[in-house]
């Protein structure tokens, strides 16, 4: 049986997918990685977790790298543990991690199973709406990092959490919403069964009095626990001269308590506890599913921490090994990569490079950095690889990097809202003074039904519905797609997106997975004449390689390990960005890159992927082809956004023409544009700044092109220069996502256009009813309450 | 009808102690995860707990 999805992550599969039988059937999977996770699952015995899992989650990658494992192991040490563990009697440690790749409530399940079969593990407790795991476990029987590691197999990783202080915020906020709406709840239920009684109408004087006084016994736990914190809010708001909806909802709550309560101790008039058990009881109701909706996105944007803890390459007697951050000491030495940002104060010990200090000075342009210089911690290493002295260690701004990416989000607050806001202000002014108004009239015609009547008004415009309106819909919206990897990190791009008519694709590492591979490697013509062998030459691609972090550099970067027998010293190695790099050794000076770079323009093949020459003095050596596959969402991505009228054009850095035709086939509508390079890309975007365009990239030399566009995504796998200049990053390879973010993000709009027209037509009938004295206080608790809901409901559908 | 004088006191004492647990329950964190349990129930991984029929059989054998 084959499928076109892969059974486990649900992305495509490849045209010879990988099989295995689960619960009976053979299916499909896309990668390695997701069939490695399902028999790990299958072997465990919990093939139960296919039942009832959804296929949307992101493709596994089991197979960790020398450094990732290293990295893992630094969990295992008692003076990282102890940051964030706490430790039992009995020697036990528990401890909280968060969880990245839930995608539904089986990955609970299967998360708490399987850790719940190894041993040594006391306690598993998984949390499905924050993707939190609480799990104890005896050290002596087991390792923290194999437990991270058994999570990994199964698709899922770990990072270590420590609740800060929002979160704690959140958690504490969260409590208090549910024993508020609890005690409402029951305070409102009672209430009502004596409100029955009092208007079944055949009751004695001396039972009316008693359940009046039980009635407001009742409703006082009502008004102190599930309505105070609105009086304190509305407190506030007066001192600091504002008006919020608290205080409209105050000024009706408390006076129709204080009238019951009057009503109650004199036996004169008449008592509302029924309404006010109940108008509070839902508007509690409203603010909680607001507060989970806004939440749950913050919640899930934890799912930013680090997923290994922050690492550096620590250089030692001439080799370099991985260390963890926490572990540097004054005078060491640590090794930064290009797109690397520096973890520590230090000083320039090797090379010389570009370092962008514009978390500092707001100034991209890099500044030049010589041995002897310093540089900054959180500056980010731009051209090639340098040492720097440690001199002064803090972990703060490399650790917290992404966090504070996020942070920004929710600081800018997308215009709409903010109209939103303003919108419901005035709108509390405007009815504080009808209520007013119709409350001097009613005085005047029947002064006995004034007081309820401006009451009911008060309540019924409540001006709930206007301002839950915009705020549940864009929270549900980023929710929603953050589940599915599609993480916003400012607050315009739900906007914008939305508006979108153009996108622009990096097309390596972007259209294309981003690993090459070397696929052909010729001896060039003069090879022979300098005596160098295969094996020599493929030893000096590796090594001019070794330090740089283009995409090119991973798939040749090995083959300095694998001919080490071959190995001779090349020197002040140095990457012109765009073009290639270079060293020098006795021979000469080496070029490694494209035929321009490298004056090989005569010998230039052209065919499928990407062509880079070796020159030694400008002589042709060698001739190698790497290539690198289209992503296999590509085709469906292109073909989503063409059925929403949105052009692709792809920008890329690369040469050769040959894509042209592969990525026409896949369906690429608009232009195709070879051989950019950084500055090319970005006139190109200034040129239509005219039109929303949204830009799609990932390597360093994108950053530019992605802090010029309106709206710009960077991939996971991007450098950290590339990731500050983002909107948006995606945590999936799945490309197809964008192209189901600008549909939500129309959705959105549309969403919330229908809540605020609905929000004000309520008031504009609403209101004159209420005004002729139509509506009692409780009818108009319901009206309240059910516009609000509906406005709720329908931003809710977004989930979907 | 004068036992309503005796009756809705007692529900009131009954509704505090109710009041009471469940802020309890509140504050003891059992309500922090909304969405789980309400579908954990639907995974059958129970079976080593469910009495199979066959075995009992040969026992009584």
């Amino acid at each position: 049986m084959t499928s076109v999805t892969c059974f486990h992550c649900g992305l495509l599969n490849p045209d010879s997918p990988f099989e295995l039988a689960v619960l009976g059937d053979t299916r499909c999977f896309c990668c390695l990685g997701c069939l490695a996770a399902a028999q790990t699952i299958v072997d465990t015995g919990l093939a139960e977790y296919y039942r009832f899992h959804q296929p949307n989650q992101q493709p596994v990658d089991t197979v960790l790298s020398d450094k990732q494992q290293q990295a893992l192991l630094v969990y295992d040490r008692d003076d990282v543990q102890n940051e964030f563990t706490t430790r039992a009697h009995d020697g036990s440690k528990t401890a909280l991690f968060l969880i990245e790749g839930i995608s539904c409530s089986a990955c609970t399940w299967l998360i708490e199973k399987r850790l719940q079969q190894l041993p040594g593990v006391a306690f598993v407790a998984m949390n499905a709406a924050t993707h939190r795991l609480s799990i104890q476990w005896h050290p002596l029987d087991i390792k923290l990092s194999d437990i991270v590691k058994t999570l990994l197999l199964i698709g899922y990783r770990a990072a270590p959490y420590l609740p800060d202080e929002a979160e704690q915020v959140r958690q504490r906020t969260q409590r208090q919403f549910i024993l508020r709406l609890g005690v409402a709840g029951i305070g409102m239920m009672q209430a009502m069964m004596n409100a029955v009684a009092l208007y079944s109408g055949d009751i004695s004087q001396v039972h009316e009095r008693w359940l009046w006084w039980t009635s407001l016994v009742l409703t006082l736990p009502v008004i102190l626990i599930s309505a105070w914190p609105f009086f304190t809010a509305a407190g506030h708001a007066l001192k600091a001269r504002q008006l919020s909806m608290d205080v409209s909802v105050s000024i009706a709550i408390l006076s129709a308590f204080l009238a019951s309560v009057w009503a109650t101790v004199t036996g004169q008039g008449e008592v509302f506890y029924e309404s006010v058990n109940m108008f509070t009881f839902f508007l509690v109701l409203s603010r909680f599913l607001e507060f989970r909706a806004r939440t749950l996105s913050s919640t899930q944007g934890n799912a930013l921490v680090r997923v290994l803890p922050a690492t550096c390459s620590l250089v030692e007697g001439g080799s370099v090994r991985e260390t963890s951050i926490r572990d540097l000491l004054d005078g060491q030495v640590i090794r930064l990569l290009p797109g690397e940002t520096s973890p520590c104060d230090g000083t320039l010990v090797r090379g010389q490079s570009e370092f962008d200090e514009s978390s500092f000075t707001g100034e991209f342009k890099g500044s030049l950095k010589k041995v002897g210089d310093p540089i900054l911690a959180g500056t980010i290493n731009q051209l090639q690889s340098v040492d720097l002295c440690v001199s002064h260690t803090a972990t703060g701004s490399a650790v917290n990097f992404l966090q504070q990416l996020v942070d920004r989000a929710s600081a800018e607050k997308p215009r709409i809202a903010e109209l939103a806001d303003q919108g419901s202000r005035q709108f509390i002014w405007s009815t504080l003074f009808a209520a007013l108004l119709i409350g001097l009239v009613w005085l005047w015609y029947d002064p006995e039904r004034a007081f309820w009547v401006v009451i009911s008004v008060l309540v019924v415009t409540c001006p709930c519905a206007l301002s839950l309106a915009t705020p549940t819909a864009l929270a549900q919206a980023m929710a929603q797609l953050k589940k599915q990897g599609f993480v916003i990190t400012r607050g315009y791009v739900l906007e914008r997106l939305a508006q979108l008519t153009e996108v622009a694709f990096d097309k390596t590492g972007t259209l294309t997975e981003g690993r090459f591979d070397l696929s052909e490697f010729t001896r060039g013509p003069d090879a022979d004449r300098y005596g160098l062998s295969e094996a020599q030459l493929k030893y000096i691609c590796g090594a001019l390689e070794q330090y740089s972090e283009h995409a090119i550099a991973a798939a040749l970067r090995p083959l300095a390990q694998e001919f080490s027998s071959a190995a001779c010293t090349i020197e002040a190695v140095e990457s012109i960005s765009g073009a290639g790099i270079q060293g020098h050794s006795a021979l000469g000076l080496w070029q490694l890159g494209s035929a321009d770079f490298t004056n090989s323009q005569a010998h230039q093949s052209t065919g499928e992927g990407t062509r880079l020459y070796l020159t030694c003095n400008g002589d042709l050596v060698a001739k190698l082809r790497l290539t690198d596959r289209l992503r296999s969402t590509v085709t469906p991505l292109f073909a989503n956004l063409a059925a929403l009228q949105i052009h692709s054009h792809v920008l890329t850095g690369d040469s050769n023409a040959v894509a042209e035709t592969r990525l026409r086939g896949a369906g690429l509508s608009g232009q195709f544009i070879a051989g950019c390079t950084p500055e090319d890309k970005l006139r190109w975007v200034k040129q239509r700044s005219a039109s929303p365009l949204a830009v799609v990239g990932d390597g360093l030399n994108d950053a530019p092109f992605l802090a010029a566009a309106g709206v710009s995504i960077a991939m996971l796998e991007a450098t950290d220069l590339t990731k500050t200049q983002a909107d948006v990053l995606l945590f999936t390879n799945d490309l197809q996502v964008i192209a189901k973010a600008i549909g939500v993000a129309r959705r959105t709009k549309r969403i919330i256009r229908q809540n605020l027209i609905w929000a004000l037509l309520y008031n504009l009938i609403a209101l004159p009813i209420a005004a002729m004295g139509l509506v009692a206080p409780w009818q108009a608790a319901i009206g309240m309450s059910v516009s609000s809901l509906i406005v709720v409901g329908n931003a809710s559908r977004l989930r979907k | 009808m004068n036992i309503l004088l005796l009756l809705i006191p007692v529900t009131l004492g009954l509704l505090a102690i109710a009041g009471l647990l469940f802020g309890w329950s509140v504050r003891n964190g059992q309500y922090d995860d909304l969405d789980s349990p309400a579908q954990r129930i639907l995974f059958d991984d129970d079976e080593h707990m469910v009495p199979k029929p066959g075995k009992k059989r040969d026992k009584d054998d």
